[in-house]
């Protein structure tokens, strides 16, 4: 497998991909489709809906609605509103900002109307939608279910999971949701029924990433020791690869950060290095397939995404590197 | 991630910005502002003066190129994602202008 770096885009601040269009904000904060001018002003992407790319202009307090050909098609005025969420009824679930305050909501897109406007919702707001009458929330001590009246159906607290977790601070836990269960990453992964807040299962194994059915992390054993973990959670079957070799004969010290496409590990690496990289990893054979050195100047790597058969790398240095496969349509 | 700082004059406006801005808060492998961690000896460095420096255009900027998302992630909450560039710095500046949040990080 081989990628190709085909473009890099200089001064963008974020972008996002609607189906395979690539949408970016500039770092003077205006709007382009497929790297083209489309308008100048104060944005910031706020999700995606059905379809339609929401920006947030950021000085009107308003949303716009890009499609896929990077025209404007509609635009609510009195609010700025980030899709989170489609009910099957049709509904949204949104956060909002006025410009006075941020909120909740329930929004009927097509009729553009605010069935529901909540100040609070969950702890801290929500973590991840459940399904259409549930939402997952956590703060640092817990992490809980929750209907959207927010009544909360059970909360857990983590130092009841890991007795030694220190509720300090600030942070975000990360908790992955497949089928009926919440899998809570802390000093090991704690399998918990999502109806019951039940610990089921307790792996010894960190998994960060899920795809499917199947959930992935990378362990960290020493400088020089890795594994890629991979569970079933189906079958409950664990599958461990060492990759050490792997990473050590190409002197890669990987981020815990991964990302999962089609069933293979994207990673980079960070720290320990005076250049940023990133690759590809076949858990299949174990090894890596890709790899690619940036350059000093671009600083640490940022957001990762894989989509469409292409790499997005976002360095600090707020260049926008795009990899191809050779089979991939180019640009 | 544990930085150590000796002397008067071992923290300076660019290195907030630098090492504790660009590199500590960027990091990816950080997602909890509490994991950064740094040990401060005979500084004279104080929660004024980093949220005098963290207002200032420099840094602010750099603070707002973390991304809005970042900086839910590390303040562990959600609400930040519905902020606006400015609001979302502001919360940043003022969550490290609290007594407590400031000396879990600064020691």
């Amino acid at each position: 497998m081989e990628y190709v770096l085909k473009k890099t885009n200089s001064k963008c601040k974020e972008f996002s991909i609607l189906d395979t269009i690539l949408f970016e904000i500039t770092i003077n904060k205006d709007l382009l489709f497929n790297s083209n001018y489309i308008s100048n002003g104060n944005f910031r992407f706020f999700g995606i809906y059905n379809n339609y790319q929401i920006i947030f202009d950021q000085t009107k307090f308003n949303s716009l609605f890009y499609d896929s050909n990077g025209t404007l098609v509609s635009e609510i005025e009195e609010y700025a509103l980030r899709h989170i969420y489609t009910f099957s009824n049709g509904n949204s679930l949104v956060g909002g900002n006025d410009g006075l305050k941020v909120f909740y909501g329930i929004y009927n897109f097509p009729k553009k109307i605010l069935l529901n406007r909540f100040d609070r919702l969950g702890f801290n707001g929500v973590y991840q939608v459940i399904n259409d009458d549930l939402f997952l929330s956590q703060n640092n001590e817990k992490f809980g279910v929750f209907t959207f009246d927010n009544v909360c159906v059970w909360e857990c607290y983590y130092k009841d999971l890991f007795e030694n977790y220190e509720p300090i601070g600030a942070g975000t836990t990360n908790i992955l949701k497949v089928g009926d269960k919440l899998y809570i990453e802390l000093d090991k992964t704690y399998c918990i029924e999502i109806e019951t807040g039940k610990t089921e299962r307790v792996y010894e194994y960190k998994f960060t990433n899920s795809e499917n059915e199947f959930l992935y992390g990378l362990q960290f054993l020493s400088m020089k020791e890795f594994q890629l973990a991979i569970l079933n959670t189906k079958t409950n079957s664990l599958k461990i690869i060492d990759v050490s070799d792997e990473f050590n004969k190409l002197n890669v010290y990987p981020d815990s950060r991964i990302v999962v496409d089609n069933g293979l590990v994207y990673f980079s690496q960070n720290m320990g290095t005076e250049v940023a990289k990133i690759g590809v990893l076949s858990p299949e054979s174990g090894k890596i397939l890709w790899k690619y050195d940036f350059e000093k100047k671009n600083g640490m790597i940022g957001t990762l995404k894989v989509n469409g058969g292409r790499i997005y790398a976002h360095t600090q240095d707020k260049t926008l590197h795009i990899f191809e496969k050779e089979s991939t349509p180019i640009l | 991630m544990v930085e150590y700082k000796y002397g008067p004059s071992s923290i300076t406006k660019n290195k907030i910005i630098e090492q504790f801005i660009e590199r500590d808060l960027f990091n990816p492998n950080i997602t909890s502002i509490n994991q950064i961690q740094w040990r401060l000896k005979e500084t004279g460095f104080t929660k004024a003066q980093l949220n005098t420096w963290l207002n200032t255009t420099e840094c602010r900027t750099a603070i707002e190129n973390l991304g809005v998302d970042k900086i839910a992630e590390l303040l562990g909450d959600a609400s930040i994602l519905d902020l606006t560039d400015v609001q979302a710095v502001d919360k940043l500046i003022d969550y490290l202008n609290i007594d407590a949040n400031y000396n879990l990080i600064f020691r």
